[in-house]
């Protein structure tokens, strides 16, 4: 019951910290494009419905600054899940190692355990 | 001579020969030209002429005759020379342009281009397109950059010499062919390509043309091998407009409507979601051990089946497979946007990005057609319970679940096995993924669908890849990993897609009528914790004004969206939408009204590029005339320059029609680039300063020419001091208009008889330009430049049918119609010099004789 929350506990830790990667990595790399992506796509949008040239109106400059809003958050999320994904296949690879280690540290330390005695 | 001086003399050779030879070579021959033109001899060596090994002769004339009157023009280049006799004082130098581009030549004088030249139109011809005719720069392989050659004239609304629309350029580059041109597929067609190889373009009308109907199928089997005619014809960069393809345009406005609809409510969605889940999550945490042991019971880690291992599969592969397709198929789409040539070219290159999404692609039909074995499978084994249908439930479910979001509901909707935004996750990828595949092979396989399929649905497949791809990655990206993967109480990720099994505990939470049917209906304490739920949203309250007050502001101030309200409004705009070809002819479309909207921040980013005192000193023109045109020149550069797109901003020409009549000018000046070509210099100081006495016209008139091609009354001795006055003197200019020199005749002659019988007298020089003596070859010349002289002859037959007048009539009719003053007499007091008075008939009978018809004649 113990090593399946330790288990548990190392993949959640590794999820989560990937994830926390994936947003940094997207702050570094991701958000300037993104934000421009963004404003493309609603430019396109404006475009397909209001013909183009695309005129100043505010509705189009509202769906562009939407698109660049919904530009941010959905590749935001993309960098954060894949990095959650990372973190998933990290924990799978490591858990069985720190799983190991945590059944063999009671008994290869005899002193530890006196000293928690 | 010393022995040792013969090696040294030697290598001095050596050295000083190649020299003196290299030099020669990197020298342009110069015949002595540039002790007068010495401005083009700097011009070609400075720069990189790759005619500077040719010498001034080879082009301006016979090698070995004098340059100024050539003997000889080389073969096609008595086309090139007579086209170009019009523009240029120079035309026999053009037309060595032929004597070693003979072939290139040839094409180019049968082009639309040269026909343009013909009827007298400013059309590219050689340096059009290759540069200034003393620097013609090295041709570019890249063809990118040759494409630009056409969008210099094809692209701009004003200010473009090519009768065509921006919409051929802007269209071309939203075809797929314009997109893998940007992100640097050298096997991508551009101009030329398709319209004739660049010297032999032909408007589409031309049954020659390469993009003529009959020879479309021809031209795209250059690269589409087995092109059909019914291929080739959905291959085209025309925009789809409502009148001419009707289907076409409906598919891209839905998609367009769809996707800004659809993903600002799903944004609206989640804003509210995540903030009463934000909530809950702050107040469990201040509440802990309140409820801590309400789960207890419940066993949190017991695992409930979700998804057996084939739909994680099918989940596996669709996610990765849809990624990798929205990751690679996204730079074709935005090719525009710089940064997605340079992350194409880090993949490998558009072949490479091309190959891995025609791969996914596959990988997402093998994952469609599992999932539909799959379904066949299970239902055949009476095992497909239909849980995924959509049913009423889920209606007020979602309506439910919005005010549980806004604290107008108790508890949340018990969700069955699959909630309303599950639901609506697999419903969106089963539509997506018949409109994906389908469309996807369809571009895959181009000439093979169009051989199965209508051309209509071809046209429709090609929007709809792309408009659904852009809908499907933001509903994925946004709605779908926020459910599963972002929402605070399922942080970094539920592991239902790796294991498919779920926690009681989560089954709970978010499928609570699916728990109480594989585990009964809990105990009322275990109930307790919706009350962490039922606190006054108030960040959600605020969230949802903001957002609905945006979009209300947005909606309520647009001026464009109340004109589409009325139906002139709506029929303006959609004028505006439709005939982007037209555009000029709406100068006040929307574009413009709205640059114009009160409050609009004038200056504040032009000035970003643009310095304002910069733009003052360098075009003077209306910015300096401050006195009349001040107050639009501080309304701000948008007043009269319309943004168009973001490549282009037009000249004011539009916007000067909205206080000038520039309507002269359309019949008149039919390659006008913009008002300031002509305009730049104030209209009051011309006249008063002599050396610039004709610079207003000279921008666009070569005095020169326009002497040699008019020279009534330019080239008379006695209209000297006339003419040297400038243009103005005799052409005035009528508010924007210039008016030909007719009433200025008038001011020193007598043009009174005209009027009664001239009655569509265009201008004096159309009869008095010619010579007052009709020269021996053409002794009718002055007169049948009005007067049809056969007709003449079978309306007044009398004396011209007569046989003994013959001689007479052949000597052309000044011999018998006098010319007095300005007017013209008839020829009663000729006939007198062989006839006797009283043998002709009296005056009235006279011209009664002259109105009878042939056969009453004498």
């Amino acid at each position: 019951m113990k090593s399946t929350h330790t288990q548990n506990h190392t993949n959640r830790t590794f999820t989560f910290a990937g994830g926390v990667i994936g947003l940094i990595a997207y702050l570094a790399i991701g958000l300037l494009p993104s934000l421009v992506y963004g404003g493309y796509a609603g430019v396109s949008l404006s475009v397909a419905l209001f013909g183009a040239p695309l005129d100043a109106s505010i509705v189009s400059r509202g769906i562009v600054a939407f698109g660049m809003l919904v530009g941010v958050l959905s590749t935001a999320g993309l960098f954060v899940v894949l990095g959650a994904v990372l973190g998933v296949g990290l924990a799978t690879v490591f858990a069985p190692a720190m799983k190991k280690a945590e059944i063999a540290a009671p008994t290869g330390n005899p002193e530890a355990v006196g000293a928690r005695n | 001579m010393k022995h040792g001086s013969i090696p040294t003399t030697l290598a001095l050779t050596l050295l000083i020969v190649p020299c003196a030879l290299a030099f020669a070579e990197e020298t342009p021959k110069d015949p002595g030209c540039t002790t007068c033109h010495g401005d083009v001899g700097a011009a070609r060596t400075a720069g990189e002429d790759v005619h500077a090994k040719l010498s001034c002769v080879d082009c301006h004339g016979d090698k070995h005759g004098n340059p100024h009157q050539p003997s000889s023009l080389p073969a096609k280049g008595d086309v090139i020379a007579a086209l170009f006799k019009p523009f240029t004082s120079h035309a026999t130098a053009w037309a060595g342009c032929a004597k070693c581009h003979a072939n290139e030549v040839d094409a180019w004088s049968k082009s639309a281009h040269a026909k343009g030249v013909q009827e007298g139109v400013d059309r590219p011809h050689c340096a059009g397109c290759h540069g200034e005719p003393h620097a013609v720069v090295k041709q570019t392989k890249d063809k990118l950059k040759m494409s630009e050659q056409c969008v210099a004239c094809h692209a701009f609304a004003e200010g473009r010499k090519a009768p065509q629309s921006m919409a051929v350029v802007d269209t071309y580059r939203e075809t797929i062919h314009g997109r893998m041109l940007h992100l640097g597929n050298t096997r991508a067609p551009s101009c030329a390509d398709c319209h004739g190889g660049g010297h032999a373009v032909l408007g589409a009308s031309e049954p020659a043309s390469t993009v003529h109907m009959g020879n479309r199928a021809k031209t795209c089997g250059k690269c589409h091998e087995q092109s059909t005619a019914e291929f080739a014809n959905v291959i085209s960069h025309a925009k789809p407009v409502i009148d001419e393809d009707y289907w076409s345009w409906l598919t891209a406005e839905m998609f367009a409507i769809l996707t800004v609809s659809t993903i600002f409510l799903l944004f609206l969605h989640v804003l509210l979601d995540f903030l009463r889940a934000a909530q809950q999550a702050m107040t469990r945490r201040r509440e802990k051990g309140t409820h801590a042991a309400t789960h207890d019971t419940l066993t949190e880690d017991t695992p409930v089946d979700r998804f057996d291992i084939h739909a994680r599969i099918q989940h596996w592969g669709m996610m990765s497979s849809f990624t990798t397709l929205v990751l690679t198929g996204w730079p074709l789409k935005a090719a525009a946007v710089g940064q997605s040539s340079e992350l194409v070219a880090a993949i490998g290159g558009h072949p490479t990005l091309a190959l891995i999404h025609r791969i996914a692609g596959a990988m997402l039909l093998a994952v469609s057609v599992y999932h539909l074995a799959y379904l066949a499978w299970m239902f055949k084994h009476k095992k497909l319970n239909f849980s995924m249908v959509p049913l009423l439930k889920d209606i007020t479910d979602a309506v439910g679940n919005v005010l549980f979001f806004l604290g107008l509901q108790r508890e949340r909707p018990r969700f069955g096995k699959w909630t309303y935004y599950e639901k609506f996750d697999y419903w969106a990828v089963f539509w997506g993924m018949f409109i994906m595949g389908g469309s996807g092979l369809v571009l895959w396989f181009p000439v093979q669908s169009t051989a199965l399929l209508p051309a209509q649905l071809v046209r429709i497949a090609q929007i709809a890849h792309s408009d659904e791809a852009l809908l499907a990655a933001l509903a994925i990206f946004l709605w779908h990993f926020y459910n599963v993967h972002l929402r605070p109480t399922i942080f970094p990720m539920s592991p239902v897609w790796l294991t498919g099994k779920l926690s009681a505990h989560a089954l709970w939470e978010e499928h609570r009528e699916e728990y109480e049917r594989l585990y009964g209906k809990l105990p009322p304490a275990h109930t307790g914790s919706d009350a962490l739920w039922h606190r006054r949203p108030i960040w959600s309250y605020i969230a949802l004004f903001l957002v609905v007050a945006a979009a209300a502001a947005v909606l309520v101030l647009d001026t464009s969206v109340l004109d589409r309200i009325n139906p002139e409004g709506a029929e303006h705009a959609h004028s505006s939408r439709k005939t982007d070809t037209k555009r000029d002819e709406a100068p006040l479309a929307a574009g413009i009204v709205n640059a114009r909207a009160p409050g609009f921040d004038a200056f504040a980013r032009c000035p970003d590029c643009h310095a304002k005192g910069q733009i003052d000193d360098q075009v003077p023109f209306p910015h300096a005339r401050l006195s009349d045109h001040k107050e639009l020149v501080d309304k701000g550069c948008p007043t009269c320059h319309q943004p168009v797109w973001h490549a282009s901003i037009t000249a004011s020409r539009a916007a000067c029609a909205d206080c000038h009549d520039t309507a002269w000018h359309k019949d008149k000046v039919k390659d006008h680039r913009s008002c300031v070509a002509c305009h730049k210099v104030k209209p009051s100081t011309p006249a008063a300063a002599p050396a610039d006495a004709f610079a207003r016209c000279t921008g666009c008139h070569d005095k020169a020419k326009v002497d040699a091609k008019r020279p009534f009354p330019h080239a008379k001795a006695d209209h000297a001091d006339i003419t040297a006055g400038g243009c103005t003197g005799c052409h005035t200019s009528a508010g924007m208009a210039v008016t030909t020199s007719r009433a200025t005749c008038a001011e020193c002659h007598d043009t009174g008889w005209h009027k009664g019988k001239v009655k569509d007298h265009g201008e004096c020089a159309a009869c008095h330009g010619l010579p007052l003596t009709p020269p021996a070859s053409d002794p009718f010349a002055r007169c049948t430049g009005c007067h049809d002289q056969a007709k003449m002859d079978g309306q007044k037959p009398f004396p011209h049918a007569k046989d003994d007048h013959k001689e007479l009539v052949s000597a052309g009719c000044a011999a018998c119609h006098m010319v007095v003053g300005q007017t013209v007499k008839t020829g009663r007091a000729k006939c007198t010099e062989c006839h006797e008075a009283s043998e002709l008939p009296a005056q009235k009978a006279w011209e009664t004789a002259l109105d009878k018809p042939a056969s009453g004649a004498k």
